[in-house]
């Protein structure tokens, strides 16, 4: 009589755990590094071009910048979760041969996609010139790139290498932005621009290429992880959709500004929200350091010690590490992130002053910072709980910030300007809360989640 | 996802309910259950198969027209998707008691009980409800506090749920109406019958070939996985209970319910009812009815006179379980005792090629090429009657038939002192009249003896021709094939005959 029973013998020493602890360490980079990035490197070319190009064609080329920067991000998002999970997978099974051919593929399908869209939108909507259009296609298509190409190194954890890309990516920008704008006017500041991208783009390729010095080979071998993480694709969609649906309805808003044929923006909205973003800085920080650190490390070995066989009582005793370390993270962020963010409140007037901004700009800027305060929460939220690998409470959180975002910044549109950020504020509160509620729901029943609800080896 | 597959509604005489074989699985017991079905052909049967999963398996046998209908269950089923919110958990807490009894060891009073408790919670009872909330997780994490709260957590919960669910595989399912219920191992098919027979008021028959626990030791007492890593040196106690313990304990729970459940528990030999009563069997519902054999075909293979060489056989596949490499040493030393004596090998050698390779090298190395042959799979009919004596050094054995084929063909034989070979070759204590010895009965892994048993037989023709008439005397009477067809008529038609209890008077039991 065959033994029934032993066959799950095989369930017990599956193992894919390993392969999400190496997932999703660095995702606070990858998720808030491209945000940031847009931010500054607008204050760059702003700076930069300051006196040379006239308002409008300064308005036009920042306009054209944030498109690119906005729906690079979007399209790349899904490539870019399934690619980093992807990735984990693959060198935790030790086949950091396939890296190259995974780039390629992820590459070809990025751009198989942004392609065909940018070119439509650049010929059929705008109405430039065609060294214009040619350079802000490319500048599109090498912006997606960068976002893809960023995922390689943070698994590296090759921070050094993306900071030094960036740093010389934006002095090449600023520098031949400085030099070609005033002989060739907004083609030479886009291509100063294009330039600067394509600088950062090449420096990540080769230190991506340097540490895997393959061949490629099954270079579409990335599709399959599609259907198998289809959720972390949506996730990755919905989330930089939602970090964008509001000011695209304020662009499409009364106050909206056609700065060109087919492009339209809300400087002022836009300007409060990026200069209000910079305020997270210092909790992007701390949470690094502390997920990198201690959180990490509790994490890490209570599912190794079941893994390996622990008793209960122990499973429970690193049960309750987990908890008194999140606790005390998110304590110490919420207060440094809170003063951070009572200050910028208090200050906004006088900033706003610095910026050149108009008095109307300073409740969209408190707004902004409070909206970025718990967005950056949201964010941290929904690490821990990538980590934990619920997905489906991410999609959900996901899908609710778009959604929220969305109606709530049309909601408040006809109560003017004094209310505007107002939606985006509300929809992040909401957001933090219901992931928040959520995750500590799921991780305050840790073992039941691991063992029952979320264990994939009892489906 | 399929829970059972039922082939027909209309009630059977015999529910017959087998775990992991018949008909999926070719071997002793399937061959058993087929030739069983097909000797009572004035019942109808209805079988409940077992098995691990719910593949699909392909059927080995052709059913015979008196089987009315088939249900099958997978014991181990994938949970579909688990709610992140779990529903009703007030069912966790009214099974707790009675499954942390009887999985430590309990019997058909706690079996009952959760019955009772499925059957109060009606359409709520889901495999999910008894698997998957939070208040089984707590259970179930009691339960290992209670029972090994110093092993492996992991282990535990997938054997945990390895064996409820497989419990649970059983009650959840739909059982057919028939008018008996006979199980063919306990475990699960035993809980299977003990559930019937409580709900039905029908009565329920238990046969073991292998006993099931005894198997489930051995197996268990192999798997590596089970054992924890840590060191047990300290323990005062000695071996400090761990999952093994779990496994066996459960299955004992299961195995003491189908015995206290069944009105009639029988098996091959005496040797087997000792772990019966062991595990809890009461000795007033044990009974022996041993695997027949066609005596009638048998005894009619003629005895060839010619001059011949003597000749010895070992019948059975060579693989180690058979220690053919016994049998060629004692071959060695047997042709020391009897110079032109001639050694045959009947049966296939393309099971363990490996372990063959060996025992051709040893036949080689013992120079006996001109001795010792391996025949391959035969018609055993045709060489029978040029045999003198069956050698038997398995290792392991339940009932060899080949001892009572040879038997009744007046070829006595010597054999080890395994299964039921003494009760074969000595009689079993309540053989009144004494028929006298049909061959020899040696320790294991002793060629000396069984050389010395086989020259003994072979030297002496008067006592050759004494044992054989003894063997051929008892095979008759007591493992004819007929005679155990109407043993198992009989018992069947006791229990058909047995009046309907009332499905809750059951308070005696």
């Amino acid at each position: 009589m065959a033994g029934i029973g032993f066959a799950l013998r095989t369930l017990v020493e599956r193992d894919d755990l390993s392969a999400r602890l190496q997932g999703y360490g660095h995702a606070a980079i990858v998720a808030a590094g491209p945000w940031l990035f847009t931010v500054l490197a607008l204050a760059a070319f702003e700076a930069a071009t300051k006196g040379v190009l006239d308002r409008e064609a300064l308005s036009r080329v920042t306009a054209l910048l944030i498109y690119n920067f906005s729906f690079s991000l979007v399209f790349s998002g899904p490539i870019v979760m399934v690619l980093t999970r992807h990735l984990a997978d693959l060198l935790y099974a030790r086949q950091a041969e396939e890296v190259p051919g995974v780039l390629i593929g992820a590459l070809i399908l990025l751009w198989g996609i942004q392609a065909p869209v940018g070119i439509a939108f650049v010929t059929l909507v705008l109405d430039l010139s065609a060294a214009e259009s040619l350079l802000a296609l490319l500048g599109f298509l090498v912006t997606g790139g960068v976002w893809l190409a960023c995922v390689f190194l943070s698994a590296l954890k090759n921070y050094r290498a993306i900071s030094l890309a960036f740093a010389l990516g934006m002095l090449v920008a600023f520098a031949a932005g400085t030099y070609l704008s005033p002989r060739y006017g907004e083609a030479g500041a886009l291509a100063g621009l294009t330039l600067g991208l394509a600088v950062i783009f090449y420096i990540l390729l080769g230190c991506i290429l340097a540490e895997y010095p393959y061949g490629i080979r099954n270079p579409f071998g990335l599709l399959p992880s599609f259907r198998k993480y289809w959720d972390l694709a949506c996730v990755g969609l919905f989330y930089n959709a939602a970090i964008w649906v509001d000011k695209w309805v304020m662009w499409l808003s009364p106050d909206g500004q056609s700065v060109a044929p087919g492009v339209i923006t809300n400087p002022s909205y836009d300007s409060s929200m990026f200069l209000a973003y910079l305020t997270i800085v210092p909790a992007l920080i701390l949470f690094l350091v502390s997920i990198e650190t201690r959180f990490f490390e509790q994490y890490v070995a209570f599912y190794r010690d079941i893994q390996n066989h622990a008793t209960l009582q122990r499973i429970r005793q690193n049960h309750k590490l987990i908890l008194s370390v999140l606790g005390e993270g998110i304590r110490n962020i919420a207060i440094v992130q809170g003063i951070i963010c009572y200050l910028a409140i208090l200050v906004a007037p006088g900033l706003i002053g610095l910026a050149k901004g108009g008095i109307e700009l300073v409740s969209m800027f408190r707004f902004g910072v409070l909206g970025a305060f718990f967005h950056t929460l949201l964010l941290f939220a929904m690490i821990v709980i990538a980590y934990f690998d619920l997905r489906r409470i991410l999609l959900g959180v996901t899908c609710l910030f778009f959604a929220s975002n969305a109606i709530l910044t049309l909601a408040f549109i006809p109560f003017g300007a004094p209310w505007t950020g107002y939606g985006y504020f509300l929809a992040s509160l909401l957001s933090f809360a219901v992931a928040c509620l959520a995750g500590i729901w799921c991780i305050t029943r840790l073992p039941y989640m691991t063992f029952i609800a979320n264990n994939r080896g009892l489906h | 996802m399929v829970e059972n597959r039922s082939t027909t509604e209309t009630e059977a005489d015999v529910c017959l309910i087998v775990e992991g074989a018949y008909p999926f699985v070719a071997g002793g017991v399937s061959s058993w259950m087929h030739d069983l079905i097909q000797a009572q052909s004035h019942l109808t049967f209805h079988l409940i198969v077992l098995s691990a999963d719910d593949s699909p398996k392909e059927s080995r046998f052709k059913l015979p027209p008196n089987v009315i209908g088939m249900t099958e269950i997978a014991l181990q089923q994938d949970s579909s998707r688990v709610p992140i919110v779990s529903g009703r958990q007030d069912i966790a807490k009214d099974i707790e008691g009675p499954m942390t009894r009887l999985f430590e060891r309990g019997g058909l009073a706690d079996f009952r009980q959760l019955l009772d408790v499925l059957e109060r919670h009606g359409a709520n009872v889901s495999r999910s409800s008894l698997l998957n909330t939070e208040a089984i997780f707590a259970m179930v994490e009691r339960m290992y506090e209670r029972s090994t709260p110093g092993s492996s957590f992991l282990n535990y919960f997938w054997s945990w749920r390895a064996l409820a669910g497989g419990l649970f595989s059983v009650l959840l399912a739909k059982l057919p109406r028939a008018k008996v219920y006979h199980a063919i191992s306990t475990g699960y098919a035993g809980v299977a019958m003990a559930r019937a027979v409580l709900t039905t008021g029908r009565s329920g028959i238990l046969t073991e070939h292998g006993i099931y626990t005894n198997e489930r030791r051995v197996e268990i007492a192999m798997a590596d996985w089970l054992s924890d890593q840590m060191p047990s040196s300290l323990d005062i106690e000695g071996r400090r209970r761990d999952l093994r313990d779990v496994w066996i304990d459960a299955f004992t729970g299961y195995a003491r319910t189908c015995y206290e459940a069944c009105s009639r528990i029988t098996t091959l030999y005496t040797g087997n009812q000792v772990l019966q009563s062991r595990d809890g069997a009461p000795a007033e519902k044990l009974q022996i009815i041993p695997n027949g054999v066609d005596y009638d075909g048998f005894s009619k293979v003629p005895r060839d006179p010619s001059p011949r060489r003597p000749t010895v056989a070992l019948i059975g596949r060579v693989v180690p379980i058979k220690d053919v490499k016994t049998f060629i040493r004692a071959s060695a030393l047997l042709r020391d005792m009897v110079p032109d004596v001639r050694v045959l090998l009947l049966g296939p050698t393309d099971e363990d090629p490996e372990y063959f390779h060996e025992c051709q090298q040893m036949v080689a190395h013992l120079g006996l090429e001109n001795t010792f042959e391996f025949s391959g799979r035969v018609k055993l009919q045709d060489y029978l009657g040029n045999v003198d004596a069956i050698a038997l050094t398995s290792i392991s054995e339940a009932q060899p038939l080949v001892l009572l084929e040879a038997g009744a063909a007046s070829v006595p034989s010597v054999a080890t002192d395994v299964g039921s070979c003494r009760e074969i070759l000595h009689g079993r204590a309540d053989e009144v009249p004494s028929l006298g010895p049909g061959g020899f009965v040696t320790p294991l892994s002793n060629p000396l003896a069984t050389a010395k048993g086989l020259a003994d037989l072979l030297l002496d023709d008067n006592l050759r021709k004494q044992y054989g008439e003894a063997i051929r005397a008892r095979t008759e009477k007591y493992y004819n094939k007929r005679v155990v067809d109407g043993l198992y008529r009989d018992l069947y038609q006791d229990h058909l005959e047995m009046p309907q209890r009332s499905a809750l008077a059951l308070e005696d039991v």
